[in-house]
This record gives C-alpha cells, sequence and structure tokens, in this order.
C-alpha cells in the first residue's frame, strides 16, 4: 500500500494525440479514487500510464514516494483489473490466481496460502477447479479482482470493471468492491464514465475531460461546488440544466428568469440550475420563477421528470459553442429538465410556472466555464 | 503487392459441419456421376502401383498387364529395401524434417512474437524485407546457399539440409499474423503479473497458438518430407540421402525392375499416407489456412 | 463424402518423386496401364513420356493429379465463408439451383480463385521435381522447363553465373505475370463486410 502522485504529467501518443495534458493528482495511501469523464477523455491513459503499460512523454509518476515514470509495469508492483478480464483462458481459476505470485517466485506454501485466502474472501472455492469459460461474468470479475489482490500490491488499479455486468450484478459488485475496500485498505484507483458509479464509490473524484483534470474533491464536494460548467453538467443525473444569460449590477437575467447574483460580474454569463431546485411555483412564493411549457412527463415512482421547454437560450457544457437546438420552435426556447414530486399529476402540454429554489443557482463564466461565485 | 485474401473465411473449417442437404430419398445423386470417376482417377495410380508392387518380376513386364496377380510377393519389400540403404533414407528423412520442424517452431515463435508485440528500431523495414524474401524463388538463391554450405563444411550431410532451413519466413508471417490476433490484454496483464516477455511467450501465447503451430509444423514436416532439389544438390552419398533423393537413386539403379521400384516407391509414401490418414483433419485446416492467410 | 474427400486430396501428399515414377510406370510406352485401357478402346499404343509431342501434356496431367486436391481445399474453405442466408433469400426470390450457384456463390468463390491461379502459375513457373524423376528434360528438350535448365546448366555444365542469371529472369518472370494476374483479377472481387 502506498501513495501515488502525477506530477504535470502529459502523455502524447505517436500519431500526435495528446491524451493526457499536464495531470498533476495527488492520491494518499488507502484512498479509493475515481477518474471519471466521458469516453476518450484520458483516463484509461492515465490509469495505464500508473500501470507502466504505457510511458509519460513528460511529468513524474511516483509510487510510495518513489518515482516509476520509466520503470516496467512487473517492477511498479502494482496490480490492475482490465475491463473483460482478461483471464489466462488456458489456465484454471486457481492458476489464473497464483500465477503473478508464481512468477515472482514467491514460495509454493506461501503461494498455496494467499489463494486460499484469497478465494475464501470472494467466495471462489468451488470454481477453483475451473476454466475461465466456464464462468459467468460475475465469477470472472471477482476472478480477475483475485488474481489483482492476491500479490498484494501497492496501488490496485481498475478499468472500467463494472461495464460488462447486467444492471443487477453491477450494484452488487459495487458493494463488493467497497466492501473490500474497507477491509484491505489498499490504494486504489478506479476508472469509469458512469458517474453514478464514480458518486457512490470513490473517497474522491477526479473529474477529466479531453485530457486535462478539471477537479478534484469528494463526491459531495464536486456535486455542490462544481468548478466549471463541464463538471456541473457531467456530475449528476438528470444532468443540470444550463442557461445563458446576461448579468448586470448584481441580477442574472436568462430568458423571463431573474435572478439576485452577487459577485457576478456584469456580461454574458452562464446559469446553472439542477433539476432538483425548481418546484411547482406556489401563487404568493417570492422567489424567481419562470414558465414552463411540459413536453414529456416521465414517473419514476416517488419522482416524476419533466421536459419542457422555457424562455431562453441553452448554453453548452463546452462553454464556448452553440448547443444546437433540435426541437423547439425557435432560438428563444431552451428545453429543461424538472425533478418534481412524483405524486403530482402533469401531463404534456400544460404549461407551469417554476419557481427557482434560492442559493441554488450556480453561475459560470460565459468564455471559460469557470464556476463564478453565486 | 496486395495478396488476396479469402472473405468470410476467418474461422476454423469444420468439415464435419458441413450441411448435407440432398433429400435421403435414395444413396446416389447426380454428383455421384462425378464424384465416383474422379476418386478412382484420383486413386488409380497408387492402388496400381501397390498392385504391381506385389507382383513378380516376370509379371510385372507383361503386356497386357496383369490385374490382378494370383500370388502375392511380399519378399518383393525386402528385396527393395535391402538393394539400397533404405534405413539410411528414412532416418536421414526423419532427421530432417523433425530438426526442420523443431528449429521452425522456436525461432518462427521467437521472430514472429518480437515482430508481432516488441517496438524496436527498424522492426517495420525488416518485416518487409523479410516479406519480400518471400517471393523470391528458392533457385534465385540455390546457388548461393550451395556456396555457404561448402564453407560451412555441410556438403554431402544431414546437416548441410537441416541449417538452411531451421527457420523460414513463411513461419514467421503465420504466426505474427496469429499472434496479433490474440488479445493484448492477455499480455498485458501477464506482464504486470511480473513475467518476463519470454516467460509471456512461453507460458501465454504459445499455449493459446496450438492450432497455428499444429499447422506450421505439418506443412514444415511435408516441405522437408517431400523435398527433393535441395538434398539433390548437396547430397551425394546414399547413406546421406533422405528419402525421396534415395527413391530416385534407386530408381537409377532399378529402372527396368518395375515390381521393385514399385514397392520401393510405395514403402516411401508410407509414413507420410499414414501421418495424413490419421491426422487429416489438421492436415486439410492446416493447407485451408494457409491458403486463406495467404 | 469423406471418403471423395479423401480419395482427392491423397495425391497431394504424395512426394513429387514418388509421382514421377508412378506414373512413368503407368505411361510406359510397352507395359503402362493406360496404354492398356487405349488398347480396349481400339487405339494403338502412346508413347506418352517417351514421344516428343505428347511428353509435356503427360506432365501436366502429373501435375494436375498431385494439386487438384490442393484446389479443392481451398475451395472447400472458401465455400465455406459463402453465408448460407444468401442462398436461402435467392431461392425465395425464385432463383434455381444454377442460376443462384452462379450469382451468389461463384462471386465468393472469385478470391479462391485468383489465390489459386497466382499460387499454381508460381508454382508451374518453378517446377523441377517431376522433371528430373521422368523425362530428364527429355525426349529432344520437348520437356526442358526453365528450372530445369537452371539445373542442368548450373551442375552439369558447371556455368554458375549463367545458371544464377536464369534464376533472376525467372523472379523477374514471376513478379511480372504475378502483378499482371493480381491486377486483372484483383478488380472483380467485392468485399463483403
Amino acid at each position: 500500500m502506498a501513495d501515488v502522485s502525477f506530477q504535470d504529467v502529459t502523455k502524447q501518443f505517436a500519431e500526435g494525440t495528446l491524451a493526457v495534458k499536464g495531470l498533476s493528482l495527488a492520491i494518499p495511501d488507502g484512498e479509493f479514487m475515481i477518474l471519471v469523464g466521458p469516453s476518450g477523455c484520458g483516463k484509461t491513459t492515465a490509469l495505464r500510464l500508473v500501470a507502466g503499460l504505457e510511458t509519460a512523454t513528460s511529468g513524474t509518476i511516483t509510487i510510495a514516494g518513489r518515482a516509476v515514470t520509466h520503470l516496467s509495469p512487473r517492477d511498479r508492483d502494482i496490480a490492475m483489473v482490465f475491463q473483460n478480464y482478461a483471464l489466462y483462458p488456458h489456465m484454471s481459476v486457481q492458476r489464473n490466481l497464483a500465477f503473478g505470485l508464481r512468477q515472482r517466485h514467491v514460495p509454493r506454501d506461501e503461494v498455496e496460502r494467499r489463494v486460499a485466502a484469497m478465494s475464501a474472501m470472494l467466495g471462489l472455492d468451488e470454481l477453483l477447479r475451473r476454466r475461465p469459460a466456464q464462468l459467468s461474468g460475475g465469477q470472472r470479475q471477482r476472478v480477475a479482482m483475485g488474481r489483482a489482490l492476491v500479490r498484494e500490491p501497492k496501488a490496485f488499479l481498475l478499468d472500467e470493471p463494472l461495464s460488462n455486468l447486467d444492471a443487477k450484478l453491477r450494484v452488487q459488485m459495487r458493494a463488493e468492491l467497497k466492501r473490500i475496500h474497507q477491509r484491505l485498505n489498499i490504494t486504489t484507483i478506479y476508472v469509469t464514465h458512469d458517474q453514478v458509479e464514480a458518486m457512490t464509490l470513490g473517497d474522491r473524484l477526479a473529474v477529466i475531460s479531453g485530457g486535462e483534470l478539471q477537479q478534484v474533491g469528494t463526491p459531495q464536494d464536486v456535486y455542490e461546488h462544481p468548478a466549471n460548467v463541464f463538471v456541473a453538467h457531467f456530475i449528476g443525473s438528470p444532468p443540470m440544466n444550463l442557461l445563458r444569460a446576461t448579468a448586470s449590477a448584481g441580477r442574472a437575467q436568462a430568458g423571463d428568469l431573474s435572478v439576485e447574483l452577487a459577485h457576478v460580474p456584469d456580461g454574458p454569463c452562464v446559469l446553472g440550475i439542477r433539476p432538483e431546485s425548481l418546484s411547482l411555483m406556489a401563487p404568493d412564493d417570492p422567489r424567481p420563477s419562470l414558465d414552463f411549457d411540459i413536453e414529456v412527463v416521465e414517473p419514476l415512482g416517488g419522482e416524476l421528470l419533466a421536459h419542457g421547454f422555457v424562455n431562453g437560450r441553452l448554453a453548452s457544457p463546452d462553454a464556448s459553442e452553440e448547443t444546437p437546438l433540435f426541437t423547439g420552435d425557435s432560438e428563444s426556447r431552451a428545453e429543461v429538465t424538472v425533478k418534481l414530486d412524483g405524486r403530482l399529476r402533469l401531463k404534456a402540454g400544460e404549461r407551469v410556472r417554476l419557481a427557482v429554489h434560492a442559493g441554488e443557482v450556480y453561475a459560470f463564466d460565459a468564455a471559460s466555464g469557470a464556476a463564478l461565485i453565486g | 503487392m496486395a495478396t488476396p485474401t479469402l472473405i468470410g473465411a476467418d474461422r476454423p473449417l469444420d468439415f464435419e459441419a458441413l450441411p448435407d442437404k440432398r433429400p435421403r430419398h435414395w444413396p446416389f445423386s447426380p454428383w455421384h456421376l462425378f464424384l465416383i470417376p474422379l476418386s478412382a482417377a484420383m486413386l488409380l495410380p497408387l492402388v496400381w502401383s501397390v498392385i504391381t508392387s506385389l507382383e513378380t518380376s516376370a509379371d510385372a513386364q507383361r503386356f497386357p498387364p496383369v490385374l490382378l496377380p494370383s500370388s502375392l510377393h511380399f519378399e518383393n519389400y525386402v528385396h527393395a529395401w535391402n538393394s539400397l540403404p533404405f534405413g539410411h533414407f528414412f532416418l536421414n528423412s526423419f532427421l530432417y524434417a523433425a530438426a526442420t520442424v523443431a528449429g521452425n517452431l522456436l525461432f518462427c515463435s521467437l521472430a514472429a512474437y518480437a515482430f508481432a508485440r516488441l517496438r524496436f528500431f527498424g522492426s517495420n523495414l525488416v518485416f518487409v524485407l523479410l516479406l519480400v524474401t518471400l517471393m523470391v524463388p528458392f533457385q534465385v538463391v540455390i546457388i548461393p546457399t550451395f556456396l555457404i554450405v561448402r564453407k560451412l563444411g555441410l556438403i554431402d550431410s544431414v546437416g548441410g539440409l537441416i541449417v538452411p532451413n531451421l527457420c523460414g519466413v513463411f513461419g514467421i508471417f503465420l504466426l505474427r499474423q496469429f499472434f496479433l490476433s490474440l488479445p493484448v490484454q492477455l499480455e498485458e496483464a501477464a506482464r504486470i503479473d511480473g513475467a518476463s516477455r519470454l516467460a509471456i511467450l512461453f507460458k501465454i501465447v504459445l499455449p493459446l497458438s496450438a492450432p497455428v503451430l499444429a499447422t506450421l509444423a505439418i506443412i514444415q514436416f511435408m516441405w522437408s518430407w517431400n523435398d527433393f532439389l535441395w538434398p539433390l544438390i548437396i547430397i551425394t552419398t546414399p547413406q546421406h540421402a533422405p528419402l525421396q533423393l534415395g527413391l530416385s537413386m534407386f530408381q537409377g539403379s532399378h529402372v527396368t525392375q518395375w515390381n521393385l521400384l514399385m514397392a520401393g516407391t510405395v514403402m516411401s509414401q508410407i509414413p507420410m499416407l499414414a501421418v495424413f490418414l490419421f491426422a487429416q483433419r489438421w492436415f486439410i485446416q492446416s493447407i485451408a489456412y494457409t491458403g486463406i492467410k495467404q | 463424402m469423406r471418403f471423395y474427400r479423401l480419395a482427392v486430396f491423397v495425391p497431394v501428399v504424395t512426394s513429387t518423386v514418388a509421382t514421377g515414377i508412378i506414373f512413368l510406370w503407368l505411361l510406359d510406352p510397352v507395359f503402362g496401364l493406360v496404354n492398356f485401357f487405349l488398347s480396349k478402346l481400339g487405339i494403338p499404343a502412346q508413347g506418352f513420356l517417351s514421344n516428343p509431342n505428347q511428353a509435356l501434356y503427360c506432365i501436366v496431367a502429373m501435375t494436375i493429379w498431385g494439386w487438384l486436391g490442393f484446389d479443392v481445399i481451398i475451395y472447400l474453405a472458401a465455400l465455406q465463408g459463402v453465408p448460407h442466408e444468401l442462398i436461402v433469400a435467392a431461392e425465395i426470390d425464385g432463383a434455381g439451383k444454377w442460376s443462384s450457384f452462379r450469382s451468389v456463390v461463384l462471386p465468393f468463390l472469385r478470391p479462391a480463385t485468383l489465390f489459386l491461379v497466382v499460387w499454381s502459375t508460381i508454382s508451374a513457373l518453378q517446377l523441377f521435381d517431376e522433371i528430373y524423376v521422368t523425362t530428364r528434360g527429355g525426349p529432344l528438350g520437348s520437356t526442358t522447363v526453365v528450372v530445369f535448365y537452371l539445373y542442368q546448366q548450373a551442375f552439369q555444365f558447371f556455368n554458375g553465373g549463367y545458371a544464377a542469371a536464369i534464376a533472376y529472369v525467372l523472379f523477374l518472370a514471376i513478379l511480372v505475370i504475378t502483378i499482371i494476374q493480381l491486377k486483372v483479377g484483383g478488380r472483380r472481387i467485392y468485399s463483403n463486410t
């Protein structure tokens, strides 16, 4: 077990793609760190840089305080679980588990002891003689984890390990992973594009986009205080509604919504409102409000998602571009999602008035996307 | 130069699974009108050579030919065996085939793995050069090879047969293509597990390459066993001759003794035929596989 | 079925030397089995390999016998690649056995055919073993093929340099012919992805 750090790490591939740009990230010993971001954002490359399967173009990677940037994988004492498990198909589960230990010339009785212990912990005892082809997806996943953990590595790396499992199994394995981490307290770096997984599993999240680190923090932190428009939109489901607004003298105007925002410089900006930060307005509600034309209602039981239009224009999570509007009559209509109480009886085609919860409006700089205090 | 690939044939052949869609009303279909004569034509020369091999010398040289001999003279085989060192012929061929098969399996694996997975300076260039040599017919290099073997003092020895054929570009190419098709993550997992490249090759990659290794072994065995031109060039004494060359020497010394000649010929084909019958599925798959991959 | 497949493929496994010797015997002008069959049909005995006008054709027959199985296997492999659904679709569309073969199956066989044409040409241009064993280039030089000529020049007349030159010309010829074949044949192959 050890801490892992990236120090201004850049990775450029031979064809010219810049997969990781100046990444600096410190992961203390025992932390469960999640690298999350959309496909192709560089998170898997970053993981592979720690594993040693790729070599950084510049910068330093340290494990347990030691610079490992140019060491081969076998000298780094890390272990990895691949997305499709990469179990050795011609070896039994037992041999799969033992392989890494045998390669490092661990004495035979020690190998047996550790394999037995790991097999017991992961519930693989009846499967030891089987080959990977005879296992179910969940079983293979556990064998892959067992193979990694049996070596008691300094860092435990996982590359989207749950993405090949069905939904129910995924939920189960998430809990399993958390349990294992609590028990072994091993430094873990976990890559995923699923922000729900990221939020539920990690001690801290690192949100990555376009090879650059957008924000690092606890799940709650990242959710409640997103550093920029990208993070705000990426984290949270359904995603935050983003509207183009103009600020002047401490008030921001987006369509027919007018919000008081202190400390926001005059000029264009982006307003962010999470779906749960809107409610049906009571007649004497003093809060800022806007008209909402419902187009689609999704009942979820306890909650209800309503998709519809308000006056205003959408902003894109890439703050510099226009989001093309696929629906709507004109450019002055923005599609917005609202999360409301499930007991409400709302229908498509209705127009309601929504109130915005005080203090739950976010503001972002229109050019850079960075969060403004507001 | 682009080489054609066969479309769609990228799974292993399973001839047992070929659909047999003929209605089972009667055992003969129009196809039999074609297949039976064809098979007869294919098998007739061999059958006739076996028949001839069991006749007396007088019977063999008779016109009209005796179609079914009245007595079977197996001693022809004994005569043939004794008149020339057939024992040596078989032994030399066996050494030649075994050594080249082993050599190819070992060296081509190493080379193919290097080309497939290791990045080193000039690897692409070297591989392309090797591919180019595949196109060069053997006759172009036969004289230089002869001179080199002579320099090495290996003329008229089995070593001289083996050494130039210890590692062939065909095998390197075949194995490289196959290694490339294996999921690279298996090897990455093994690297992380602490295995050296050699360990990865021998413990992970090769066990998973059994079909293509068998293909290479079979094809190389057949080439070496049936090789004629190269032994003809460098072997001068019967003691060191492999089987096909020995057979032609036998032909030279028994030109009109057809029964003995047929006995010798049949004898020399038995090992190959036996291997073929025993492993015909592998054989046919191997031949087809290389055709596909060309 | 398996028997026929085996029967067709066995000649591929027999060595070129054995093939040559066996055919020498089969085509023997006096005692050969083929002349026997011909006599039954009232045709006089032929010289075959000792007849300058027939020898080369006999060599051709011999090599066809030895290589046919290889071609069959390659075609069998190609046929396996034909998606069964296409044939069924053609039948539904009303095509008969022959026309569905012609329009559905045959295109899939084109790459195999091209491969076999190229491969057979190269192998034929490099023919040696059978010639050495049967006719030694005769009678009257009618079966002296390039590689046999090369062998004579190099190892009988000791014209090493000339032989090497022959080899290079052969190489060039193979190269040019193969390129032409690929260019002409390659155009008519469609990809199926």
